[in-house]
């Protein structure tokens, strides 16, 4: 066998062997992949909209964020009876607890209806609502919202009247109240149907909107999680619509 | 290895090395989506779970009842996430800051340290682990709002990407070898009809090498190999008119040899006989005198064959130097040199035709022209001799109306040493050299000599002179001429 015939085989033979190499290649990157893939870590996809740490450090707007991850930001459970006694007994805990706080005044805070009462309440992923209210000619209302158990009011709203010119004080110490003061980017916003007296706030690190309306219909105080998104579809330089706040 | 095969070899070499290329990459691509779909997915899912599980457990945010809660409260939340025991019930494990089990509904196939590894990854990371044949993935988050540091730990089974992957990579691997199949018969069909051309280029070049000189490679490719056949075949006809053009200078040289051995051993014979005689001494002095004169004769004829032999080698040899030659002075000349000519010379010739030319051979072309139409026994008698002007050159003529020469003879007659009637030529003294010489010269001068002739009419011989300051009379020949066919 010459030696021009030796090397023609030994070409042949490399190249059959790189042929069946490149043909296995599936199976040999599918094995690398796996060694690698099971012997490190692997990154959890970011998450859109999350919440920042400083916003995650507050403990109420963390929880109104959690809240409207896992079911909205408002309480979409059907509201069920109660009894009349006990939820007057709860709302007035509450609005003492935003009176304490000098959310509100004694003379602002509602005095409970007489007559004929209707009571409701409701829970949701860590957020209770009770309402009483007085039919007939005088009517009233009355309703809170809150974190479970025992946490901040996240919404008050009574029918009593109080003065607009109360409405931006109420905020600023109701603001306070909730523990959000540590949020240094509110910015004023405009929300839809809010009355000559109105004043809302929103925060981007916390994904937190506060607001509250004072005058002759009562006053309205409340706070929910909104996203970046839903705040500038509502504008936070524009509109904002009650319903979104609950 | 034919070339054909390596064609083939080629084009299945290049397949193999596309065909795992590309089946890797896209293996690997289907795998990464396929991946990454499950991790966001199982993401959004562990971290509902967990804010589920953080509103469960607000009531643990209290440190006493904390305490106090604790396992059973982890337990009931749990359970109530997980719900009774079904197909797609969420895996997962509550555990401490420390790595203790709280409460666990993972899989028993999950190795703890996978859960430990899980945990180390922190709320940004994800780990996959390998157990008993099956893949999971694992998440752990720390739970927020928790006196207690506890973490919620879930495990998601995703044996079916990997099996879908595997699955893949045989169907790739199937495709490929059928692929490779149909490629391979495809290849080794489409190079056999490719290189076909070549083999019959090969036949014909192997039939050519053999000696058969009339093969030609019949390619009708429409491609570079119908050149190459082209160029093959005009190869083929070039060669085929060198070897008939050197059989034919061979077959002439042979005829030279012979005749010249023949014109050589007559008068050699007649030399040696009568000198044979004379060394003899048996001759009367009469007899004696006639052998001498035979002696002298022949070896006169010798010398003049001699003589014409060397001045054809001479011109076959070299060209010779042109001048302005008056030509009414080369006929003179000629006719001069033909005192005893048995037929009447007319010339025809302007008095100012002149031409390059060497008047010694030009001479001696008209010379020995002139002879052969006497010696063809003109029915007039007469031998014309004449210039004709050109628009360049001279045609210089001389023309009979003697015997003819025979069309077969034709092509042979400025042959050396071929003569139409050999007895007569021979007893007339001629050794067949002249119209050789007459071509020679005439080529000498850039020129061809032309023969026209037909049997029993008469012949006309002519060749054309450059005049002075012209081109060459006959296509680009130089005057040094050409050295015979």
């Amino acid at each position: 066998m010459t030696k021009r015939t030796v090397l023609r085989r030994l070409c042949a033979a490399v190249v059959a062997c790189a042929c069946a190499a490149c043909l296995a290649l599936p199976c040999a990157a599918s094995a690398a992949a796996d060694a690698r893939l099971l012997s490190a870590a692997a990154v959890r996809p970011e998450v859109p909209g999350a919440l920042s740490s400083r916003g995650r450090a507050l403990d109420t707007a963390y929880a109104l964020y959690r809240k409207r991850q896992l079911s909205g930001a408002a309480v979409t459970a059907a509201q069920q009876p109660a009894e009349a006694g006990e939820t007057a007994v709860l709302l007035c805990e509450k609005a003492q607890a935003l009176v304490d706080a000098g959310v509100l005044d004694a003379q602002t805070a509602p005095a409970l209806p007489d007559g004929a009462l209707w009571a409701t309440q409701c829970a949701q992923d860590g957020l209770a609502e009770a309402a009483l209210m007085q039919c007939g000619q005088a009517a009233a209302l009355v309703s809170a919202q809150w974190l479970e158990p025992g946490g901040p009011v996240t919404a008050f709203a009574t029918s009593t009247p109080a003065h607009s010119e109360e409405a931006d004080e109420m905020l600023r110490a109701y603001r306070t109240y909730l523990g959000l003061d540590a949020l240094d980017d509110w910015q004023p916003v405009a929300p839809d149907g809010f009355s000559d007296g109105g004043a809302a706030l929103w925060s981007a690190e916390g994904q937190v909107y506060v607001y509250c309306t004072a005058g002759p219909d009562g006053v309205r105080l409340g706070a929910a999680s909104l996203s970046p998104q839903e705040a500038a579809q509502y504008g936070a330089a524009g509109n904002i619509s009650e319903k979104a706040a609950g | 290895m034919k070339f054909a095969v390596k064609i083939a070899a080629a084009t299945m070499a290049l397949l193999c090395v596309t065909l795992g290329a590309g089946g890797a990459h896209s293996v690997r691509q289907n795998f990464a989506a396929a991946r990454s779909a499950a991790l966001n997915s199982c993401a959004a899912e562990h971290r509902n779970l967990c804010f589920s599980m953080e509103t469960a457990l607000a009531d643990g945010r209290d440190a006493q009842s904390a305490a106090l809660l604790a396992s059973p409260a982890i337990a009931a939340a749990a359970q109530e996430l997980t719900g009774p025991v079904r197909e797609n019930a969420p895996m997962l494990a509550a555990l401490t800051q420390e790595g203790s089990v709280l409460w666990a509904t993972l899989p028993v196939q999950v190795p703890y340290a996978e859960v430990r590894r899980a945990m180390d990854a922190g709320e940004t990371g994800a780990v996959y682990c390998r157990a008993d044949g099956r893949y999971w993935l694992l998440m752990a988050t720390p739970l927020q709002g928790q006196a207690r540091p506890l973490w919620l730990a879930q495990a998601w089974d995703v044996s079916h990407l990997f099996t879908e992957r595997d699955r893949q990579v045989r169907q790739q691997l199937l495709l490929s070898a059928a692929a490779l199949a149909a490629a391979g018969a495809a290849a080794a069909a489409v190079s056999v009809w490719l290189t076909r051309p070549l083999r019959a280029l090969d036949e014909a070049a192997r039939a050519l090498a053999a000696g058969d000189g009339h093969v030609r490679a019949q390619v009708a490719s429409g491609d570079e190999l119908e050149s190459l056949g082209e160029s093959f075949n005009r190869m083929a006809d070039a060669i085929g008119g060198q070897m008939e053009a050197l059989r034919a200078e061979s077959a002439r040289q042979k005829r030279f040899v012979a005749a010249f051995s023949h014109e050589l051993k007559t008068p050699m014979t007649t030399l040696l006989g009568y000198a044979s005689m004379l060394r003899q001494g048996q001759l009367a002095p009469q007899a004696q005198q006639t052998a001498a004169g035979h002696l002298y004769r022949e070896a006169a004829r010798l010398e003049a064959l001699s003589g014409q032999l060397l001045r054809l080698m001479g011109l076959e040899a070299g060209g010779c130097a042109l001048e302005e030659t008056s030509l009414p002075a080369v006929l003179h000349a000629a006719a001069d040199s033909l005192p005893d000519l048995p037929a009447q010379l007319c010339l025809a010739c302007p008095r100012d035709a002149r031409a390059l030319a060497n008047a010694p051979l030009l001479i001696d072309l008209v010379r020995n022209l002139v002879l052969n139409a006497a010696a063809a026994s003109p029915c007039d008698g007469k031998v014309r001799v004449g210039c004709t002007e050109e628009s360049a050159a001279w045609t210089l003529w001389v023309e009979d109306k003697g015997r003819g020469i025979p069309a077969e003879a034709l092509a042979h007659v400025t042959e050396p040493f071929y003569r139409v009637d050999a007895g007569r030529a021979r007893s007339a003294g001629g050794a067949g050299l002249g119209l050789a010489l007459c071509r020679q010269i005439a080529q000498a001068h850039g020129s061809e000599l032309h023969i026209e002739s037909r049997a029993g009419c008469g012949t006309r011989v002519w060749l054309t002179l450059k005049k002075p300051g012209a081109g060459t009379p006959e296509g680009e020949e130089t005057a040094r001429g050409e050295a015979g066919a």
